[in-house]
């Protein structure tokens, strides 16, 4: 296995007009009534990991199984290498055990009947490697996902971690090319989890397998991946780097999803005729005052269209960029800042820092404030957010 | 949102009826099909790699079908026609109806069903209780002894009832004679009474397996948090367990009353010697000659369409109260500690264990070594002839034993062989029908053998089947491969098809999948398949009555035929049996399979 290893800026640009290792196009799939897939196009570029972001029933997993082989859409094709493995238009169907992929699975599917070293070993055995070979090449893959020695247990005598190790190593004992991850990881508990996160990014670097990695975790998708989709409803919402997608999401689902949890509809109060100058870090945009429910907040406009009074729009802001202290506190922001008075209507105190909700007027605000200040219910606080930090999102009205 | 607002309108505007959407539907099937066949020739898959998958398993579902309505059909379709007529009317069920025999059969059958249904529970569920949720010493020998009785022949233990409690000549009334002077006609197995009662021995393992799989595995945490909350002991049990009980209890209560009403083996051997009929026996009356088939088959439509409702209602009430009590944590339910109540308790269960399975036994033994049975054992009468004729000599019990094993083994082969693939097929495959399909699928299971067998011999009479041992065989596969198919597809619920899909993206190919990982794991559930259908198979008698012939005799067909003239031979054919039976038992405890669906 050449060693590939592609950086994040080398996916993002082969994905946008580079050779695609795995190509999707136009992929549809309905169950019964209920569409699944509907018209799904991505490429996989050599040696990246490509994460399907999204909720459940988002069609993350129906993709992913197409790709494996073990769904068949009703229409699309999808391309592995230079083998195409589905195609309606001229019929082709590959089954699964001819795509020569390897796949982590939810469950891990680790065969309880059988040891460590034959449930990794299938794959070989399968392809009829000598029982030499496959002896070495379980030993190998074992110390790489730190099960060595473990040949021989009975594959239901381990913990849930070491049963994922032993999946992952089913997975890339024949050296496929490209590994599925069906949301491996969310059977772990919280420290495993990070720890199996990590280590599945070091063996992707070292190995450098191309993988498509399903989760519903942000976190997960941003860690591991070089290019994150977020699914929605069979629909492909957003594609695009993990550093994008946190700090620049294209539109509201993905923002909240991605973490921005104070999410309003409002409508364009203003439009400032000068293009103010855009904060350090942040792309050149129009400064605009979007009102919500009578309070105005200042943001930038960085749609296609240009911004008129009174369209309709959705903000959004994370609750970590809102500061929040109290009210006596005295120190104020220039008047390009978002600041106002509420009451502190909950606060949940987390150690280093406390979660709260905040209403000014008729808002209730998500604010992170810090761990060391006493806040309490009623308390008169002062919240502020720049404006750079709210996101404006034009809605469509229907 | 808007695209699929479009195209549902769409199709709205094209068809607008249901009709558009199974043509679209239709359409699909066509389509994949297709692709599914042109792949073969671009991509040199192999037919096996492609078909297998559907092939064999819908090749078994559609057996499945036919099995079923084969018998069904024909049976309705007797039951409309008129024999001096030759038309078609529903005369013959106006006939039943009116028919002051059939009446009495209905309320006699209706009387043992009941009496047996709560007989069956009050044991059941007490005996459940004493092995699963009390310190009652030995609950692990009891747990074994509570189900022995269903591993015995309901016709065998009815014979046994007899030695034991015939008047003038049972060993039971015997003792009451001679140690109490009581008359020696104490007890009179001979009647509705002793009907029930030996149904009730028999059928108290059913609910007790229904019942203990989930008191077992209930998770103590729900009875403690009553008690944390402040009900005792009674109301803990009143408001908690005994609710949490109720689905499996009455699940288990609908399963005796629709099986033991239309067993025709118990009501054989001890109402019709008075003369007393139920529906089953009723049915075997008409059949013989002169017989009335339509009369029969009218018989059997009502009890169909009984017992279809009542599976129908059974399936509604656990889809609807069907409690998870399981929280997947490993510990076992709080006992409960009996103190001086263990004796109630252990005499509770000897009660039923000496009742069902040790007097019973006895009075086998007793009669099979004596040359002449007259109620007392006599260690001048005994001896091991009755053993040589049978084995060595008599030609009929020669070669029922010889018929009941070929049929055992063969039915209960292709019984599994077949189960496997339709639940394979229900479970792993196509979801579309898997509904409906399993409903049609599950309708023999209450049937009784009897009305089952009438089907198959309507269906088959005239053909070359008729009068071969092969018409038994497809009459008990055609009965019971639903019950197989329950237990199978339990397992193969329980496995994660992930398992069998990593097979697959691993490289293998649908055939080795099979046979690398989901057969080995299904292994046991498939072992215990084929035990419960060898050991239903060596006794079964409702619905091989009406299809043997001279030469296709079973061992309980042999048994009947010699009570006619020697008891001691039938004890002795009857002790074979069991031995058959005990065998199959040892080896699903050997095997640790498990008849009942965990």
């Amino acid at each position: 296995m050449a060693s590939i290893v592609a950086t994040t800026v080398d996916c993002m640009r082969a994905a946008e007009s580079g050779p695609a290792f795995v190509r999707v196009t136009a992929i549809r799939k309905t169950f019964g009534s209920v569409p699944a897939l509907q018209g799904i196009d991505f490429d996989v570029p050599l040696g990246c990991t490509v994460s399907l972001l999204g909720p459940s029933g988002c069609g993350k997993t129906t993709m992913l199984r197409s790709i494996a082989g073990l769904e068949t859409p009703d229409a699309g094709r999808i391309s592995i290498g230079d083998t195409v493995v589905f195609d309606s238009e001229s019929m082709i169907d590959i089954p699964s055990e001819r795509r020569q992929i390897g796949m982590v699975f939810q469950s891990y599917a680790v065969w309880p009947h059988m040891t460590v070293g034959q449930n990794v070993g299938f794959p070989l055995k399968i392809r009829g490697v000598p029982i030499r070979e496959i002896k070495s090449r379980i030993h190998d893959v074992l110390k790489l996902v730190g099960l060595d020695g473990l040949a021989d247990r009975p594959a239901t005598n381990l913990s849930g971690g070491q049963q994922q190790r032993v999946a992952l190593a089913r997975a890339i004992v024949h050296e496929p090319r490209l590994v599925l991850f069906d949301e491996p990881l969310s059977n772990l508990d919280a420290t495993l989890r990070q720890q199996m996160r990590t280590e599945l990014k070091l063996l992707q670097h070292r190995l450098g397998f191309t993988a498509i990695y399903v989760t519903h975790d942000q976190e997960e998708a941003l860690a591991l991946s070089d290019i994150v989709i977020v699914m929605n409803h069979g629909r492909i919402e957003a594609m695009a780097s993990p550093r994008e997608l946190f700090t620049n999401p294209k539109t509201p689902f993905v923002a909240g999803f991605v973490g921005f949890d104070n999410l309003y509809e409002g409508e364009i109060a203003w439009v400032s005729e000068a293009g103010a100058p855009a904060p350090k870090g942040h792309t050149a945009g129009q400064l605009i005052g979007v009102s919500v429910n009578g309070v105005s907040l200042r943001s930038f406009w960085h749609g296609n269209a240009s911004p008129k009074h009174g369209m309709a729009v959705t903000l959004a802001f994370r609750s970590e960029r809102v500061s929040l202290r109290p009210s006596n506190a005295g120190e104020r922001n220039g008047p390009e800042t978002n600041q106002y008075e509420g009451i502190v209507e909950a606060c949940v105190y987390l150690g280093k820092f406390q979660d709260c909700i905040v209403a000014v007027g008729p808002f209730h605000m998500h604010a992170i404030g810090p761990g060391d200040a006493v806040i309490q219910l009623g308390d008169r606080v002062t919240i502020s957010i720049r404006p750079e930090e709210c996101l404006v999102f034009a809605r469509d009205i229907t | 949102m808007l695209d699929a607002n479009k195209s549902s309108s769409k199709q709205w505007a094209s068809g607008g009826s249901t009709g558009s959407l199974t043509a679209a539907h239709l359409q699909k099937w066509i389509d994949s099909l297709r692709l599914r066949l042109l792949t073969i020739g671009r991509h040199r898959i192999s037919w096996p790699s492609i078909f297998a998958p559907h092939l064999l398993p819908g090749l078994a579902v559609f057996i499945g079908v036919i099995l079923v309505a084969g018998p069904f059909v024909a049976t309705i379709v007797r039951s409309l026609i008129v024999a001096q007529a030759g038309s078609l009317s529903l005369q013959n069920f106006t006939a039943i109806l009116s028919d002051h025999r059939f009446r009495s059969a209905v309320f006699n059958t209706v009387m043992t069903g009941t009496g047996a249904t709560v007989l069956s529970c009050i044991f059941g569920l007490g005996l459940a209780w004493i092995v699963a949720r009390t310190d009652t010493p030995g609950r692990k020998w009891l747990d074994t002894l509570n189900v022995v009785p269903f591993f015995l022949s309901p016709y065998v233990g009815a014979m046994s009832w007899i030695s034991l409690a015939a008047p003038n000549e049972g060993l039971l009334n015997h003792l009451v004679s001679r140690y109490l002077s009581g008359p020696d006609d104490f007890l009179n197995i001979y009647s509705l009474w002793g009907v029930t009662w030996v149904l009730s021995l028999f059928y108290t393992p059913y609910v007790y397996l229904l019942v203990i799989g989930p008191m077992r595995r209930m998770d103590p945490a729900l009875e403690d948090a009553a008690r944390v909350h402040g009900a005792g002991l009674w109301q803990t049990t009143r408001y908690i367990t005994a609710p949490l009980m109720m689905p499996a209890l009455l699940s288990g209560a609908l399963i005796v009353f629709v099986t033991s009403s239309g067993l025709f083996d118990v009501p054989l051997a001890l109402a019709s010697p008075r003369a007393i009929q139920t529906v089953p026996t009723r049915v075997f009356t008409l059949v013989q000659y002169p017989s009335d088939y339509g009369t029969a088959a009218a018989i059997g439509v009502l009890v169909m369409v009984i017992t279809v409702m009542f599976s129908i209602l059974q399936r509604v009430y656990m889809r609807r109260r069907s409690f998870v009590t399981v929280s997947g944590k490993g510990y076992r339910p709080r006992l409960v500690r009996l103190r001086k109540w263990r004796i109630a308790a252990l005499a509770f269960e000897l009660f039923y264990i000496v009742s069902g399975v040790v007097l019973p036994m006895i009075a086998l033994i007793l009669v099979s070594v004596s040359r002449l049975w007259t109620g007392w054992p006599d260690v001048t009468q005994l001896t091991f002839g009755n053993y040589d004729e049978i084995l060595f000599h008599n030609d009929l019990a020669r070669r029922a034993i010889t018929n009941s094993l070929i049929v055992a083994v063969l039915g209960a082969t292709i019984g599994v062989v077949l189960s496997f693939l339709q639940s394979y097929y229900l479970h792993r495959g196509n979801r579309k029908f898997q509904s409906i399909l399993d409903a049609i699928l599950s309708l023999p299971l209450g049937i009784p053998g009897i009305i089952l067998g009438l089907g198959v011999l309507i269906l088959l009479i005239r053909t070359p089947l008729y009068s071969t041992l092969w018409i038994i065989l497809l009459a008990y596969v055609a009965r019971f491969f639903p019950f197989s198919m329950r237990g199978i597809s339990a397992m193969l619920l329980s496995i994660n098809s992930e398992l069998e899909e990593s097979a697959r993206v691993s490289g293998a190919t649908w055939l080795q999948s099979m046979t690398a990982v989901l057969l080995p794991l299904v292994k046991p559930g498939v072992t215990a398949a084929w035990l419960m259908l060898f050991v239903i198979f060596i006794r079964e008698l409702g619905s091989t009555i009406l299809l043997y012939a001279q030469g296709t005799e079973t061992i309980s067909v042999a048994m009947i035929a010699l009570g006619e003239r020697d008891f001691a031979l039938v004890a002795t054919l009857a002790m074979v049996q069991a031995m058959l039976l005990g065998a199959a038992f040892l080896l699903s405890r050997w095997t640790h399979s498990s008849f009942v669906e965990d």
